[in-house]
């Protein structure tokens, strides 16, 4: 190692050509699905992350899956890779093809004997729904509703 | 759109001699433009983002987009795949292909964060992951805390070879840092733009962050569930932040200390908040640190206190 600085490495005119290109279009990309896109475009979709607007008079809907289970409990599925094989935004992602064809819920209660053959098995699935609502931006009460069930196979 | 369509498009070159005084200032601009994106930097801050970067990818693969295994189990029907999937055709995810990608990851991006074979381990890594998080957005719901992590795991490989005590002034190094740092910001500012986008400029005045605590709070969060003035203001400063990060790009110092330090300070808030940390975009924040700064201050207090023991009384 000496001491003295060493010459930079520089580029070349194709190398940086390149690069200045890859970089306008990337920024294209992403500028296009943020003003234009959708999520389909990801990576370059919008950054649409919490970026809906919440009524200070509405509602808060939360929706998770309920089983009842073949040793006579009724337990909240658990929404990870362990329970549902999906998450509670995965699950709300498909609520309304769950809803127009409950069948579909035949697949949880499949990869949850699948994932925990050990633990007791589903034998009826629901999807449920929290709904609270707001006053002036703040809780008011909350009410909590079944939107469809399947009896599982 | 411009009339000087005469000014040649050189991005190395320098300003043409013959061309009119609104041809030179497209030139100055041209030539800032060019300086921003490859003065050179020491490369040895391509040897800190690239071990950080490709440790982190265990670290998310294993336990933040963990789920990626279980929703690769489940039955073809719940695959939405997005449309950089359907165009590669890639196939419906198995298991099978969720651990083989975990795997590749698992043993690739150690390697990689060696800085040996960057360039084919890098790429490597970069494939992997991005299959692995195709996958990961690919079952009803697409996060952006990834957007910054994809582009860098792409850009890192080009950023040619680093060392930790190497600090030879690379403009590769500089392209590829500045590209993180632009996915970095895009993540914040754009987040500002979809907020416009879908709720238009009465998203600050909303109950949104009072919606996330609802339903995801920690316990800390839902203390917060009393004080709706608090987190109305709360989304007038996070608003505002985004609005603004683009500045963060020109900061130098203690400017852009503070600003990082700010977007630390935000995320490590709806960390405690809402469980939502947003570390994949976070780790592409060190692309903003002069890392050889901290080698040359540590380096500098350790002389220092050695020279202190010979010659304790000044």
């Amino acid at each position: 190692m000496t001491s003295a600085p060493a010459p930079a490495r520089s580029l070349s005119a194709f190398q940086r050509w390149w690069r200045g290109l890859a970089a306008a279009l990337g920024i294209a990309l992403i500028v296009h699905g943020s003003l234009l896109g959708n999520d389909d475009q990801f990576p370059f979709a919008p950054m649409s992350m919490f970026a809906f607007r919440t009524d200070p008079n509405g509602n808060i809907d939360a929706h998770y899956l309920e089983a009842d289970t073949d040793a006579g409990t009724r337990i909240k599925v658990p929404m990870s890779r362990n329970g549902a094989g999906m998450g509670r935004a995965e699950l709300e992602g498909q609520l309304l093809k769950i809803i127009a064809d409950p069948a579909l819920l035949q697949n949880i209660a499949d990869t949850q004997r699948r994932l925990q053959p050990g633990l007791p098995h589903y034998t009826h699935v629901y999807v449920m729904r929290d709904r609270t609502v707001l006053r002036d931006g703040a809780k008011d009460h909350t009410v909590t509703e079944q939107l469809a069930d399947w009896a599982v196979r | 759109m411009s009339t000087q369509t005469s000014v040649p498009d050189s991005p190395a070159g320098p300003a043409p001699q013959q061309a009119a005084a609104g041809g030179s200032r497209l030139g100055a601009a041209a030539g800032a433009v060019r300086r921003w994106w490859f003065a050179p930097v020491p490369g040895s801050r391509i040897a800190w983002v690239r071990a950080l970067v490709y440790l982190f990818v265990p670290y998310d693969i294993l336990v933040i987009t963990q789920d990626v295994k279980g929703t690769a189990a489940l039955p073809g029907e719940f695959y939405q795949p997005t449309m950089l999937a359907r165009w590669l055709h890639l196939p419906t995810p198995t298991p099978g292909i969720a651990d083989t990608l975990q795997w590749v990851l698992l043993i690739a991006a150690p390697l990689a964060a060696t800085g040996r074979f960057h360039r084919s381990l890098g790429f490597l890594v970069a494939g992997a992951f991005t299959w692995w998080q195709l996958i990961n957005m690919g079952y009803g719901k697409v996060d952006h805390d990834h957007f910054a992590l994809v582009i860098a795991v792409w850009v890192l490989p080009t950023a040619g070879r680093a060392r930790f005590r190497d600090d030879t002034p690379s403009e590769a190094a500089t392209w590829t840092l500045r590209c993180m740092q632009v996915a970095a910001i895009s993540t914040y500012s754009l987040a500002a733009w979809a907020k416009i986008r879908e709720s238009g400029w009465g998203w600050a005045s909303g109950a949104t962050l009072l919606w996330a605590i609802e339903r995801r709070g920690t316990p800390f969060g839902k203390w917060f569930l009393d004080h709706p003035d608090l987190l109305r203001l709360s989304q007038w400063v996070v608003f505002f932040a985004e609005l603004c990060s683009p500045a963060i790009l020109f900061l130098r110092r203690w400017w852009l200390a503070a600003a990082l330090v700010f977007w630390l300070g935000f995320h490590l808030m709806t960390w405690l908040l809402v469980g939502i940390h947003f570390l994949p975009t976070v780790i592409c924040l060190t692309a903003f640190v002069p890392w050889e700064k901290f080698r040359a201050g540590l380096g500098g207090l350790a002389r220092r206190s050695q020279a202190a023991v010979p010659a304790p009384g000044r």
